[in-house]
């Protein structure tokens, strides 16, 4: 059955990625060998895009929650374990390697609704012999997450503990994302601008 | 070409992480959950490597366990081989392959109708590359620790 873009922007909120852009991708071809040949040179590209994460967005990780030793080894090149460097459109619907196709997610809890969502459109049949060697039947139109720059940064930072058996503490998480240092910096030159007016007030 | 534990070895110098081994009951048991649901059961030379240790979680690649582990401090967590299924496979039933890890874009499975592990695309799930033995599985990936 065919979903529409509300659907799966609907199916993000649901999924505790409400703030995640979704875009519609056109299925381009089906090319084997250019699939396999991105997919064994990804730890190359990934490499790459873990440096440039750290020289060109520092101010992006810390702000999506990354700690500093994941930093620290996003700047060797090491993609930490527990993150993930996620392609917006796969290659048989016209991505490309460029690191405006990817960004760094944190797999818990972010990345099974990625997966939720690619198995939800392309799902896997029942049955013993349900792989085929050419794969499975691709749709003509593919939704996919696509959020702006290398960096996804969650609203609801994954940074309080799990608030139950599957879920994640939204409340304590809010709490805690009024307090991140972007929203500290916020609230102190609001707070300066405040007083610079009430002085000028009193003048 | 390099075996199992030489391999695991320079895995683990390059920062891979490793667990405390599984047991054989705790294979039988994940069996017969895997069995439960109509999946295929674990490979022989798998469940050899669960032995060694329950699982590897490396830089961009993860080899599932069997034993639920704790979320460490930044609340990640390796998966085990029977939720795995659950959660990549979504409503399919009897398969007849059996998911044992993830790297990016791709799956590792082991395919019990055709006696072989594969290097699955996670797109299209077509086989990118198949293999006899575990080992050449990971001489095969690597490049993602």
């Amino acid at each position: 059955m065919l979903r529409t873009l509300e659907y799966w922007r609907d199916f993000m909120a649901r999924n505790d990625l409400p703030e995640m852009p979704v875009s519609e991708a056109r299925y381009v071809s089906g090319s084997a060998s250019r699939t396999r040949d991105f997919i064994f040179n990804f730890p190359k590209i990934a490499s790459q895009a873990a440096k440039f994460a750290y020289y060109k967005h520092l101010q992006h990780l810390v702000e999506a929650g990354f700690t500093s030793n994941e930093i620290l080894s996003l700047s060797s090149g090491r993609v930490p374990t527990g993150i993930s460097l996620w392609v917006k459109a796969p290659v048989e619907y016209g991505g490309t390697q460029d690191f405006s196709n990817m960004f760094f997610i944190r797999m818990h809890p972010y990345g099974k609704t990625l997966v939720k969502m690619l198995r939800e459109q392309i799902p896997i049949p029942s049955g013993a012999n349900s792989l085929t060697p050419g794969g499975l039947q691709l749709p003509r139109t593919l939704f996919v997450p696509n959020p702006v720059g290398l960096v996804f940064k969650p609203a609801l930072k994954g940074i309080a503990g799990a608030g139950g058996a599957t879920a994640t503490d939204k409340m304590t998480q809010a709490g805690v994302s009024m307090f991140s240092p972007a929203n500290q910096a916020a609230a102190t030159a609001a707070a300066m601008a405040k007083a610079a007016a009430n002085k000028a007030a009193d003048k | 070409m390099t075996d199992i534990k030489t391999l695991l070895h320079s895995f683990k110098a390059k920062g891979a992480k490793f667990y405390k081994p599984a047991s054989a009951s705790q294979v039988d048991f994940a069996n017969a959950l895997l069995k439960n649901n109509s999946y295929p059961e674990i490979p022989l030379e798998y469940a050899k490597f669960l032995e060694l240790s329950d699982g590897m979680s490396g830089s961009m690649i993860e080899f599932f366990g069997v034993v639920n582990k704790t979320r460490d401090s930044n609340y990640y967590a390796l998966s085990t081989v029977p939720s795995a299924m659950q959660d990549f496979l979504g409503t399919a039933k009897s398969p007849g392959f059996l998911i044992l890890g993830s790297f990016p874009l791709g799956y590792v499975s082991y395919s019990k109708t055709l006696s072989r592990y594969q290097l699955l695309d996670i797109t299209s799930m077509r086989e990118l590359a198949a293999a006899k033995t575990f080992r050449e599985v990971l001489f095969a990936l690597k490049d993602y620790v």
